[in-house]
């Protein structure tokens, strides 16, 4: 069990509805640590395209302050 | 002429009237620099993700127009200049949006928008003392959404 890896799937190819926006903060909050890291593609399993994208929505809602650039863990 | 989307925030202290008066000179000027305005969406005042100008809120202005790539640089420029526009952001779009009557306010769907923001950000527990404890636990996490979207 430890040691087998699990097929990965890329939700956005799975599911077409899955689109990626900036605007849409609420998903892409999914995608990142409680930290506010970008979880990489080796964890999540999305493919290179989506990640791509992804990734360039992240900043632009952390540009116009939808995501913030880090959370501060320590102060919960 | 190119399509382009533009959201800015205004200062918090501008509401109603006053935001209006904002959201006209913006629209004005565009116009002015020989764009179009096809869409103003208006999502009202929510909380930021950080402080900016040391304001903790903010109204957001989704502005969809049309316009040529040669004016962007001097609309970015002109709205750095204004002080009740707190940042604003222009994004360039491949083809042309498909333009919905209602608002695209992410946080409109779940009623208000202040506590859709805080409850979402209070939910942080900690976890996981080494990094591979949270990695783990991420994983988990991960599958639990995806099993709850399938379902």
């Amino acid at each position: 069990m430890a040691f087998t890896s699990r097929k990965k799937i890329c939700k956005y190819c799975e599911n077409k509805n899955n689109k990626i926006d900036y605007k849409d903060y609420k998903n892409l909050k999914r995608t990142i640590t409680e930290q506010g890291k970008i979880i990489p593609r080796r964890v999540t399993g999305t493919c290179a395209k989506h990640q791509r994208e992804l990734v360039q929505a992240i900043k632009r809602a952390r540009n116009i302050a939808l995501l913030p650039y880090s959370y501060d863990v320590t102060q919960n | 002429m190119r399509y382009y989307e533009m959201l800015f925030i205004v200062h918090p202290n501008y509401e109603q009237d006053r935001l209006d008066a904002v959201i006209e000179t913006v629209a004005k000027e565009i116009t002015e620099k020989g764009g179009k305005i096809l869409k103003v969406d208006n999502w009202g005042k929510r909380k930021l993700a950080y402080l900016i100008n040391k304001q903790r809120y903010g109204s957001y202005v989704l502005m969809y127009f049309e316009a040529d790539p040669a004016m962007i640089q001097g609309l970015n420029e002109w709205m750095e200049i204004q002080s009740q526009i707190l940042h604003e952001m222009v994004i360039r779009l491949e083809e042309e949006p498909k333009l919905s009557e209602g608002s695209e306010n992410p946080d409109s769907v779940s009623g208000s928008s202040y506590a859709a923001v805080e409850t979402v950000e209070k939910k942080s527990p900690v976890k996981g003392k080494d990094d591979e404890d949270e990695e783990d636990d991420e994983e988990a996490d991960d599958e639990s959404v995806e099993e709850t979207e399938e379902a």
